[in-house]
C-alpha cells in the first residue's frame, strides 16, 4: 500500500511538473524561473513528505516523458525532456545525504534561504549545460568550443533562477506547520485525477498547437 | 562542516560566480552595440548596409510559420569563401548573452539571414540553432 502511495505521488509532482514546463513555461517565458520556482517546489515538497530516495528521479522521468508533447520545444524535444530528468538527477545528488527536510534541520531563515539559492542554481545551470550538449549532439554538430563560449551566459542566467529559489524553499518549508493529511480515500482519487487532468491538458494542447 | 555552514558558503559561491558572469556578459554586450552596423564573415569586416544589397531574398517554411531573409550560401560566397563544401561555418552572437552554433554547408544552403534581430533560420535544424544577434560567421 505504501509502494502504490508513493508512486501515485510520483505521478502527480511528475506531472505536475511536466504541467508547468508544457503549459506554463510558454505563459512565464523564462526557465530560471520555472526551476528556480516551480521545479524546485514540486521536487521539494515530495521529497518532505514522501521521504524517498529516487522518488525525484521518477519524477523528472514523468516530467521529462511530458516534455515530448510540447508543441513549441523545437526539433529536438527529447533532449528537453531528458535535460528535465538530468535536473531531477542533480537534484537527488544534492540532497542524497538530507534524509528530513524539516524545520528542525533548516531553523533559520538564512539556512532556509542558502538551500534555495544553492539548489536552485546548479539544477538549473546543470538542465542548461546538458540541452546545450543533447541538442548540437543530435544533429551530430557538438563542439566543445561552442559550449565554452555559452558558458559565462548560462552561469549569469542561473541568478534568477538562483534568487527564485530563496523564496522558494522558505516558504515551502513553512507548509510543515500546516500539517494537512489527506485520508486514503481521497488521497487515490484526488492524485489519479489530477496527474490524468495534466496529461489530458498537455496531449491536448499537443495536437491543438502542433 | 554541517548544514549550518556548508550551505550559506556555497550560496555565496554560486550567487558570486552568477554575478561575476553577468557583469562579464553585460560587458561584452556594451562592446557589441558600438559595432552593430558591422557584420564580420570569413576574417572581413562588411558593413550591413552595402554587403545585403546584391544577395537574394527568399522565404523558407519553419515549424514556426514562413520565415524570410538574405540567402546563407549568397552571403558566404560573396565574403570570398572558394571551397563551400570545405568548411564548417560558426554562427556568433554576444547579445544577449555569448553564444555560438556551427554548421555545415548542406545547412548554409537551406538558411537564411534576417536583418531584423540579426538572426538565422533554418528549416531542418533545432530552434538552438537559430543565433540572433550574430556579429560573426566563422568560417573554419
Amino acid at each position: 500500500m505504501k509502494k502504490i502511495k508513493l508512486i501515485l505521488g510520483m505521478l502527480l509532482f511528475g506531472s505536475l511538473w511536466g504541467f508547468s514546463e508544457v503549459i506554463l513555461g510558454p505563459l512565464i517565458g523564462n526557465g530560471a524561473i520555472l526551476t528556480g520556482i516551480f521545479a524546485l517546489s514540486f521536487l521539494f515538497l515530495s521529497r518532505m513528505i514522501f521521504r524517498f530516495r529516487g522518488m525525484q528521479l521518477g519524477m523528472g522521468l514523468i516530467a521529462g516523458l511530458l516534455k515530448i508533447f510540447d508543441p513549441i520545444g523545437g526539433t529536438c524535444m527529447i533532449c528537453s525532456g531528458i535535460a528535465i530528468a538530468a535536473e531531477a538527477a542533480i537534484f537527488e545528488i544534492i540532497f542524497y545525504k538530507i534524509e528530513n527536510l524539516d524545520l528542525k534541520n533548516f531553523h533559520s531563515i538564512t539556512l532556509q534561504s542558502s538551500l534555495g539559492i544553492f539548489s536552485a542554481y546548479v539544477i538549473y545551470v546543470g538542465g542548461y549545460i546538458i540541452t546545450q550538449i543533447l541538442t548540437p549532439l543530435s544533429q551530430s554538430s557538438f563542439y566543445l568550443s561552442n559550449l565554452f563560449v555559452k558558458m559565462p551566459g548560462m552561469f549569469s542566467s542561473g541568478l534568477i533562477a538562483a534568487l527564485s529559489g530563496a523564496f522558494t524553499i522558505p516558504i515551502i518549508l513553512q507548509t510543515k506547520k500546516l500539517d494537512i493529511k489527506l485520508k486514503d480515500r481521497l488521497y487515490y482519487p484526488t492524485t489519479i485525477g489530477i496527474s490524468a487532468l495534466c496529461w489530458v491538458i498537455i496531449i491536448t494542447n499537443f495536437i491543438i498547437f502542433s | 562542516m554541517g548544514n549550518d555552514r556548508l550551505f550559506p558558503i556555497l550560496a555565496i559561491s554560486v550567487l558570486l560566480i552568477g554575478i561575476v558572469s553577468s557583469l562579464y556578459v553585460t560587458a561584452l554586450s556594451n562592446e557589441q552595440n558600438i559595432k552593430e552596423e558591422i557584420i564580420k564573415i570569413n576574417g572581413f569586416n562588411f558593413d550591413k548596409n552595402d554587403f545585403f544589397k546584391d544577395i537574394s531574398e527568399k522565404t523558407i517554411s519553419t515549424d514556426r510559420g514562413e520565415k524570410t531573409g538574405y540567402a546563407l550560401d549568397e552571403m558566404i560566397i560573396k565574403s570570398g569563401v572558394t571551397c563551400t563544401d570545405c568548411h564548417k561555418y560558426t554562427f556568433k552572437a554576444v547579445l544577449p548573452d555569448p553564444y555560438q552554433q556551427t554548421v555545415d554547408w548542406e545547412d548554409i544552403k537551406t538558411g537564411i539571414f534576417s536583418l531584423n534581430r540579426d538572426i538565422v533560420y533554418f528549416p531542418n535544424l533545432p530552434h538552438s540553432f537559430w543565433v540572433y544577434n550574430i556579429v560573426e560567421i566563422e568560417v573554419d
